[in-house]
């Protein structure tokens, strides 16, 4: 149920140096932190775990999973949260739950339920637009949820939040996280989100400081 | 709804938005589309307009008249006037008509007033006419009598008018008396100039004729002289052939232009929306399932604009006078008729999958690169 990451190295496009080289680890089922200064890799390592960037080097092996990538594996298996948080536009709450929920083939019902658990159910209705950032967050995090996946990246969840929306978005990480296959990595500088991890990657120590 | 339905729902919906939230992207392809549906709408009818009037042309019985002349001198008289010879049936394989005269160097006197030219037939029951001394006019009753004078000879020739379109043009000048070969034959004797009229059933006939009279002229050493519109029937049928390359490359051009103009904005539009495509991705869609509502939406734009443009075409042409104008062959080109709509609607299909390639190059891009 591991995903192991072996001589893993990922060069953007343009770019001289790689921004992960070399790198060897072992994420186990719960809540994996990865944390570092700026600049790291911690977003660039989530990418490559979802299949969203192909690596230069090394590989990633889920044996449990179907291929990183792949559009079985978009569908079902993978959901994460980006920094931009990217929600539909023009589309309400809702929507974005269904849609994203029909696509995976569970459910919608589900979605309604990490709504309630997010607090976001009242406001089901209403465009993504004309919601707040923590809102936002909220939604982009019920959104990912509700497709229950085998694997869940956050990026930066609590940024800029205030303690009231992290507690929210931290309990509903938590409840996630209690099911006993699922693997959510977290890349954050947030220390607030520190208790509920069972895992830490610090990428100070793993990596070489780059030049 | 199926998953694939609801995110065409979502795709449409927000396709409509950004029509009525940026109206300037759909209204320039569509102003394009137009402004291009009407210029290759009017060169496709020019061209089509050309092509017709060069193969009506080209089919026309005076374009596809031949006239053979060869002048028979006395010792080569005796050889033609064979009753066995069959080098006029010859001639009348090559032609859809055929009339072959032969020409005296006399002339007959008429009731003593007037002096008209004497041919003769080889067959004139062939050509309706009794085996007589006839007169051919249009000035005189049918059937009245006059008395041709050639010569010792004195004939009464019976007045007849021309028994066909070939007749008419030899007689245009004026009369003619006609007798059959046999009963002209003496004088005949002194040579004679024989006549090929031919009505060729295509310019391919015209050109066997040509190199059959040449043949016999370089051959056979006779005096052969052939008068047809060859020369310009071959330089019409060229044009012909560069009108078609030229319908061709409108047609082709048209759709050229109006992809490459509505992929540029196709490409624009899509730098703002390649996030949202990008994320849609990412929840396991397909890029053919994207990729056809970029098709679709660019062609359904790309036919409703050259619609657009045929219809304000039609609409001017019906509110001005466009002969007046010199410009009927617009209308008369069939313009609006099914052939040219489809081909402009055709171009416009090209053009719009012209403009998806951006799309689909756009759609390549890893997704790790594009969501942030």
């Amino acid at each position: 149920m591991n995903i192991t990451c072996h001589e893993l190295g990922y060069t953007y496009p343009g770019a001289k140096t790689p921004v992960l080289d070399g790198l060897n680890l072992v994420i186990r089922p719960g809540i994996t932190l990865l944390k570092g200064y700026s600049g790291c890799g911690k977003s660039t390592l989530l990418r490559l775990l979802g299949g969203l960037l192909r690596p230069s080097a090394g590989r990633i092996e889920a044996p449990h999973l179907p291929d990183p990538g792949s559009r079985d594996f978009l569908r079902k298996s993978f959901a994460m949260v980006f920094q931009e948080l990217n929600l539909l536009p023009l589309a309400s709450v809702w929507r974005n739950i269904e849609l994203s929920c029909r696509i995976a083939g569970v459910p919608a019902a589900r979605g309604r339920e990490w709504l309630h658990l997010l607090g976001m159910e009242e406001f089901a209705r209403r465009t993504v637009e004309n919601l707040s950032g923590g809102q936002k967050q909220r939604v982009a995090l019920a959104r990912a949820m509700s497709k229950s996946p085998a694997l869940l990246l956050l990026d930066e969840p609590t940024s800029g939040l205030d303690d009231d929306n992290t507690g929210i978005i931290l309990s509903a990480i938590s409840r996630f996280s209690e099911r006993r296959d699922a693997i959510c990595v977290i890349a954050t500088h947030d220390h607030r989100i520190d208790p509920i991890a069972h895992d830490l990657v610090d990428f100070h120590r793993i990596l070489p400081v780059a030049q | 709804m199926t998953w694939w339905t609801s995110i065409a729902f979502y795709l449409w919906r927000n396709s409509f938005r950004r029509w009525i939230e940026q109206p300037l992207g759909v209204l320039g392809k569509w102003a394009i589309a137009a402004l291009i549906g009407m210029l290759g709408a009017v060169m496709i009818a020019g061209a089509t307009f050309l092509g017709n009037e060069i193969t009506r042309q080209l089919a026309s019985r005076d374009a596809l008249a031949v006239a053979i002349l060869e002048i028979v001198p006395p010792d080569q008289a005796n050889a033609l006037l064979d009753p066995d010879d069959t080098e006029e049936s010859g001639w009348d394989g090559l032609a859809e008509e055929s009339l072959t005269i032969y020409q005296l160097p006399a002339t007959a006197r008429i009731d003593g007033m007037r002096d008209v030219p004497v041919a003769a037939l080889r067959d004139p029951e062939r050509h309706g006419y009794p085996d007589t001394v006839i007169l051919l006019t249009k000035r005189q009753p049918a059937g009245t009598a006059a008395i041709a004078r050639m010569d010792e000879l004195r004939a009464e020739a019976l007045a007849m008018p021309p028994s066909g379109p070939l007749f008419e043009k030899v007689i245009a000048s004026g009369e003619l008396v006609v007798g059959s070969v046999a009963r002209l034959a003496p004088l005949m004797q002194k040579g004679f100039t024989r006549q090929v009229l031919l009505q060729a059933k295509s310019l391919e006939d015209v050109e066997r004729a040509h190199r059959v009279a040449d043949a016999m002229q370089f051959v056979e050493n006779r005096r052969i002289t052939i008068r047809s519109a060859l020369p310009l029937l071959l330089r019409l049928r060229e044009i012909r052939g560069i009108q078609s390359y030229v319908l061709l490359s409108v047609t082709l051009g048209s759709a050229l232009v109006l992809g490459l103009i509505c992929g540029a904005l196709a490409w624009m539009e899509f730098r703002e929306e390649r996030y949202l495509l990008a994320l849609i991705r990412s929840f396991g869609v397909g890029r053919i399932t994207l990729l056809i509502h970029a098709v679709v939406e660019n062609c359904l734009v790309a036919v409703a604009g050259v619609l657009l443009g045929l219809s304000m075409l039609a609409l001017a042409a019906g509110r001005l006078d466009l002969a007046a104008m010199k410009l009927g062959w617009i209308s008369a080109s069939g313009l609006f008729e099914g052939r040219i709509v489809w081909v402009l609607v055709l171009g416009a299909l090209c053009g719009g999958l012209l403009s998806c390639i951006p799309v689909g190059i756009g759609l390549r891009k890893p997704l790790g690169l594009v969501l942030k």
